[in-house]
């Protein structure tokens, strides 16, 4: 604490968490098979996770952002609802590393382009733009 | 799934019993029997239509199934089922049946367990078959789109009979649904047009931490032919019951697991809102703290000194807190934030109200209190989510062992293990075996429980592999 025996600075303290990212990826099921693009999808989903764990953000947005792409698929079946919502999450974790990492625009591009693609979340997807920009 | 047309399930093998070679006598005596057998079966067993199936004709190619409307269906699922029982009998699997079990099978008859006989079922109303399915196998049958019919819950119990208890287990709370015919969703994830005879359904949605149904095997109007041979039929019925049974044996445990981690998935949402509120009241207390602690001089002030030692302490008990995981831990660091604020208010006490530093000191104190604040709030959010959050990652974990990262269930791997080594050599025992492997898995079960006695005649491998799994 202290650089001279008499006389000190008050060493600055204080923490707080890094945003928590979503961990619960729904899991889909099918009597079917379900395509091969959803099991990548899960495994990206982990790297994502240990990415963002190991402080590379970027590349933990570009893995939830894989996700999100992986899961386009399912529309009109029983869990196209499931498979939607992966995608959903998928965007929130991208947001929350890419904010962490200090990419903004990064991020709203990242929206952007998801917004063209995902009807089903457009709405959640503007939100997540309208937080990255007050957030800038 | 069942699906109708394509070989039918249990089609014999690719070659019909020839005759010898060499002996012209014999050929010929051969001959002469098979042609007469041929006219019998052509009695007992008329083929439907032109056509006659072959166990490697595509049904449903020739059928144009996308044209197919449900009386037509129907039709090709007789004509499937006559197919199969004439292929059957020219194999000689039901000519001579040699067993008590093999003789019950030729005529439809279920017996329990697949060895001795336990009489065919028969219910005078539907809810004396609900009552007795759900009594003798858990099962809550339930009218979708269609209803029951007393004779086809007498067939559902009959079937499920000829399963092994253990394998029975795999249907306690499942629902049984009787549909008129597919979901546009459903047909929409078979992926093809032809018509669905049943579907097993996992189910593993859930919301606010509960499944939202149990799974269910459903059961369409094109499981029940009508017209033609009843025996015939509700052995053809039978099938279906004991094909999507099979996958229930095969996948249940699996995706059972799956449920439950979208279940506590959703218990972890239900937490989530109010731990991320609380970060974020943490992170602009974390900015108004530091600022604070910017402002406040190097010196030698021992009062001041000794207020500065109390901050550090605070930081550190912040920094226990924030590694709480469990309500517990949560407590502990909770606990030496407060004697931390202790020391703070002790060292606060020594510095005179005209302090020149004394408008930065309260800035600082503000500020750790906010923060302190902010601590506790998250504390105790965290307290709620990180246990939420530890259970979803044990049923994770728990889910991992059930199935590979393709989503292949244990007794699916351990089949696909069996069908590459001592059982490649064999044929499937339906065209449509070999759609997928959790296909080829359900119709092998399917034939196993519902005639052994040609299984083993005819795909022996399959059967050695089933006995010795699936007792």
């Amino acid at each position: 604490m202290s650089d001279s025996p008499e006389e000190a600075t008050l060493e600055l303290t204080g923490a707080a968490p890094r945003p928590v990212l979503i961990e619960f990826m729904p899991q889909v099921r099918s009597r079917f098979e379900l395509p091969a693009d959803y099991y990548r999808a899960r495994e990206l989903w982990e790297r994502g996770h240990t990415l963002y764990g190991r402080g590379k953000d970027a590349d933990a947005a570009r893995a939830f952002l894989e996700v999100a792409r992986l899961c386009r698929f399912g529309v009109e079946t029983t869990y196209a609802e499931e498979v939607a919502d992966i995608r959903r999450r998928a965007y929130e974790n991208a947001v929350t590393a890419f904010l962490s990492a200090g990419l903004h625009d990064d991020a709203d591009r990242a929206l952007a382009d998801a917004l063209a693609h995902d009807e089903e979340n457009a709405q959640r997807i503007e939100e997540l733009r309208a937080e990255v920009r007050a957030k800038r | 799934m069942t699906k109708i047309g394509g070989a039918p399930p249990g089609a014999t093998p690719r070659q019909t019993p020839q005759t010898t070679s060499g002996d012209t006598a014999s050929a010929t005596d051969a001959s002469t029997t098979a042609e007469a057998k041929k006219a019998e079966l052509d009695h007992k067993h008329p083929p439907i239509g032109a056509d006659e199936v072959s166990p490697d004709a595509d049904t449903v190619q020739k059928h144009n199934p996308s044209a197919q409307t449900s009386a037509e269906s129907q039709a090709r699922f007789a004509h499937d089922t006559s197919a199969l029982l004439r292929q059957q009998e020219l194999t000689g699997t039901h000519t001579r049946p040699r067993t008590a079990h093999a003789k019950e099978a030729e005529h439809g008859h279920a017996t329990a367990g697949g060895a001795g006989g336990a009489a065919k079922a028969s219910f005078k109303t539907t809810q004396a078959g609900v009552d007795a399915l759900k009594k003798d196998y858990g099962v809550n049958v339930k009218d979708g789109t269609a209803k029951w019919s007393p004779q086809e819950l007498a067939t559902a119990h009959d079937s499920f009979a000829r399963m092994s208890k253990s394998d029975r287990a795999k249907l306690q709370g499942l629902d049984l649904v009787r549909d008129k015919e597919a979901s546009a969703a459903v047909k929409a994830e078979a992926g093809h047009d032809h018509d669905l005879a049943g579907v097993y359904q996992p189910n593993v949605k859930a919301k606010d931490g509960k499944r939202v149904k149990p799974p269910a095997i459903h059961m369409y109007d094109n499981a029940f032919p009508k017209g033609g041979d009843a025996d015939k039929n509700r052995a053809a019925s039978m099938n279906v019951f004991l094909h999507e049974a099979g996958h229930a044996v095969e996948g249940r445990a699996r995706d059972d697991a799956a449920a439950k981690v979208n279940e506590t998935g959703t218990e972890t949402d239900k937490h989530r809102p109010a731990f991320e509120q609380t970060s974020e009241r943490l992170n602009s207390a974390l900015d108004g703290f530091r600022d604070a602690q910017r402002a406040l001089p190097r010196t030698r002030d021992k009062t001041l000194l000794k207020l500065y030692r109390a901050n550090g302490k605070l930081g550190a008990a912040t920094a226990s807190l924030g590694k709480a995981k469990t309500p517990a831990a949560a407590k502990a660091g909770q606990a030496k934030v407060d004697a931390a604020l202790k020391a703070r208010d002790a060292a606060l006490a020594g510095i005179a109200e005209d302090h020149p530093n004394r408008s930065e000191v309260d800035n600082l104190v503000e500020s750790q209190n906010e923060y302190a604040a902010a601590w506790k709030a998250h504390g105790e959010a965290a307290g709620n989510y990180w246990p939420a959050q530890n259970a979803h990652d044990r049923a994770n974990t728990a889910l991992k062992r059930l199935e590979n990262s393709d989503g292949v269930s244990k007794p699916l791997q351990d089949f696909n293990r069996f069908r590459a080594g001592a059982g490649e050599s064999e044929d499937k025992v339906s065209d449509y075996a070999g759609t997928s492997p959790a296909e080829d898995f359900a119709e092998h079960y399917a034939l196993y429980r519902r005639d052994p006695d040609h299984m083993k005649k005819n795909f022996p491998q399959a059967f050695k592999w089933f006995s010795a799994n699936y007792r």
